[in-house]
């Protein structure tokens, strides 16, 4: 049975609203560090992973996605290049990264 | 495939405004871009990134989907994408959650807001459904989310429980999941 009444939902809408005016707006707290932090990790962690030659590669690639009709734009496809990258890296640690570049 | 619950087209009067809750259409997905999505860019927001097309035609063909939007009197105001699977509680063995995929307002809703500030506490309403729909669906309103960087904080002084960090595709993210007893609280109105 669905209980999810207009009342009910109009209650829910009217709660929030108010709560919103006497706490703040939720989205209006940015305790955290910007996401701009992260991407700029993720930017500092796909240096110590590529040289500028290969990061200028992957961003052709991009725009040759971007070119063959991919909806995101290719800074968002290198973000998520990036963020892989980045998750890769502190799962096995960059400096084994690096390491085994050095030492294949 | 229909969701387990339906969701008929609802009227909500607030004051002098007058809202419509309902599932969302295709349609919706264009609006967005349109609408909202060069505004977010614009700015720098990571949620003009977001795949609501997916999300919608997901919710219109997968019974585990749901897409809801919230129109107001300045057009598409907010949208909120969940799904019953995955939805394994991290807090609770053998229970399920409701998984929140996206909750999203339009720019001039959100805060900062971009241009003039608009509707507030939509967000957290389209929140405050998926946990009712959570108790609904004999899941104890237990919901669970990744959150953003920049609303981690929101999300803990709400009342959601942290979890921890989770390797997804796109990232390492703060996993969050209501409790029943927050969900039950929160849903009546006596919780920040």
């Amino acid at each position: 049975m669905n209980n999810l009444t207009p009342e009910r939902l109009t209650e829910m809408f009217r709660r929030s609203a108010e709560e919103a005016e006497k706490y703040g707006e939720p989205f209006l707290d940015f305790p955290n560090p910007p996401i701009s932090e992260r991407k700029r990790k993720n930017q500092e962690a796909l240096a110590a992973l590529l040289s500028e030659a290969q990061q200028a590669q992957l961003r052709e690639l991009l725009e040759e996605l971007r070119a063959t009709g991919h909806e995101e734009s290719p800074q968002t496809l290198l973000g998520r290049l990036i963020a892989t990258a980045y998750n890769r890296a502190k799962k096995v640690g960059v400096s084994t990264l690096l390491q085994e570049e050095a030492n294949p | 495939l229909p969701f387990p619950i339906q969701f008929p087209q609802t009227t909500i009067e607030l004051g002098a405004h007058s809202f419509t809750l309902r599932t969302a259409h295709t349609s919706d997905a264009a609006t967005w871009a349109t609408t909202w999505q060069n505004q977010l860019r614009a700015h720098h927001r990571d949620d003009g990134e977001w795949h609501w097309q997916e999300h919608i035609e997901r919710a219109e063909t997968e019974a585990d989907s749901l897409c809801l939007c919230v129109d107001g009197p300045n057009g598409l105001e907010a949208m909120l994408s969940l799904r019953l699977f995955p939805g394994s509680s991290r807090l609770q063995a053998s229970c399920d959650t409701v998984y929140i995929e996206y909750v999203g307002v339009a720019p001039w809703n959100q805060s900062p807001p971009i241009g003039e500030a608009r509707v507030k506490g939509l967000g957290r309403a389209l929140i405050r459904i998926a946990l009712a729909l959570s108790m609904e669906l004999g899941k104890e309103g237990r919901v669970g989310l990744h959150a953003k960087p920049d609303v981690e904080g929101f999300y803990r002084k709400l009342g959601f429980t942290e979890v921890g960090f989770e390797d997804e595709e796109d990232g390492k993210w703060l996993y969050f999941e209501s409790t029943p007893e927050f969900a039950s609280v929160f849903v009546k109105g006596r919780q920040a």
